[in-house]
């Protein structure tokens, strides 16, 4: 077991605001595919706002994993780590926490591009709640992202 | 004097993993509350949606169109099924609901529809076969097919099950290579999906569903059909007007 060796206070506090916002978008993020989840199992129409088609999405075959598994559960498992690794970072300080957050939240950019290809190219169809969700993890990592060049030493 | 040092150090190191674990612990417990209160909320406003919304009672299905597959005559009463070949309770309706169309041909148009269920790996693929088939005419046939033998395909891999599907097209002498272009068509694909988002729209649970004009019906038997198909009858030559009705009460 590592010994937890919490980093200098100066630079924890530079960092707050940026994990505090990463952390408020990841549980918008939770929130919002909880929803979608909800609506799978529960069943009934998504509500659609701003777009059309938002039935077509989440009805259809991409919604799911090999018709088991709901892509939007993936999304509460995403999110669930997105906060997880940002609540340990904050806690403990320690760097591994954001390196993890970084693959993950860069993981989930690749799966929302894919996701936002989908309902673009292949369904032609949009869900909203599906685009605040792409919209989310876009910003999660750009957010964690921006941390590498900001800041010289890591 | 540094032993007692370094288990101060110690000390304090474990007692700020405890807090973590801690925190973490509460986090993980906040996130599920948070899953239970939205699952809680989605099911309460549908709980509400379904009694007091006048739109639930009876279904808008989409309009029955020229591709939709029909048995019957138009002009009666519609009784529409959302299936899946997949389903072993479609395929114990499907004797069932072929004495009911057959007893009621001028009365009544029945219409199939598909809706696969995503845990059925292969109901997909089968909704798709019977289309590939449809555009060469034999839907009715191929269906037949897939619902006698379903036991035989249900538990194959996609892949054994595509071939097994073949075999019943080539067995119904179907064109092999008109049918093989088809099935990975984008129309093919498309079809099956209309019937499924229709069904998705129209809020079927599972299968098979019917809808007897509009209304999801519940029967058993054929006698029960039969019975929920004369009333529907009685009460459409009800509206327009009720001089027609004579034949159908005396009968009982």
């Amino acid at each position: 077991m590592n010994q937890i060796v919490p980093l200098p206070p100066k630079l924890q506090l530079t960092s707050n605001r940026l994990t505090l916002t990463i952390a408020a978008l990841g549980l918008l993020g939770f929130l919002d595919a909880s929803y979608l989840t909800a609506k799978h199992f529960l069943g009934g129409s998504v509500r659609c706002l701003l777009v059309e088609g938002c039935d077509v999405v989440t009805g259809s075959q991409y919604s799911t994993i090999g018709g088991v598994i709901p892509v939007a559960l993936l999304g509460v498992l995403y999110y669930s780590l997105i906060l997880t690794f940002i609540f340990l970072h904050r806690e403990t300080g320690r760097d591994l926490w954001w390196w993890l957050l970084a693959g993950w939240s860069l993981l989930g950019l690749g799966f929302s591009g894919w996701l936002l290809y989908l309902q673009a190219a292949i369904l032609g169809a949009y869900c909203f709640y599906c685009l605040v969700s792409a919209g989310i993890s876009i910003l999660i990592f750009l957010l964690v992202f921006s941390r590498f060049i900001t800041r010289k030493k890591f | 004097m540094s032993i007692i040092k370094e288990t101060k150090q110690e000390r304090s190191l474990r007692k700020s993993r405890e807090r973590v674990v801690k925190k973490f612990i509460l986090l993980i417990i906040g996130l599920a509350a948070l899953v239970a209160l939205i699952f809680g909320v989605v099911w309460s406003a549908q709980q509400s949606g379904t009694t007091s919304g006048p739109q639930t009672v009876k279904v808008d299905l989409a309009s029955i169109t020229a591709d939709d597959h029909v048995l019957g005559t138009p002009g009666g009463v519609t009784l529409i099924e959302y299936s899946d070949f997949q389903c072993p309770a479609c395929a114990a309706y499907e004797p069932l609901v072929k004495e009911v169309v057959a007893d009621f041909r001028d009365d009544l148009l029945f219409v199939y529809r598909h809706y696969p269920l995503p845990q059925h790996q292969n109901a997909r693929l089968a909704a798709q076969v019977s289309e590939a088939a449809a555009v060469q005419g034999k839907f009715w046939e191929i269906s037949t097919l897939m619902f006698a033998n379903q036991t035989a395909w249900a538990s194959q891999s996609p892949t054994t099950a595509r071939v097994t599907f073949a075999s019943y097209a080539s067995e119904l002498g179907l064109d092999m290579n008109r049918f093989e272009a088809d099935l990975v068509s984008e129309a093919v694909a498309e079809r099956v999906e209309r019937d499924y988002l229709s069904g998705v729209q129209a809020r079927v649970s599972g299968t098979p569903t019917f809808y007897l004009d509009g209304v999801e019906v519940k029967a058993r038997t054929a006698g029960e059909f039969a019975d929920l198909i004369e009333a529907a009858i009685k009460t459409k030559n009800n509206e327009p007007n009720s001089s027609t009705t004579t034949q159908t009460t005396v009968n009982e």
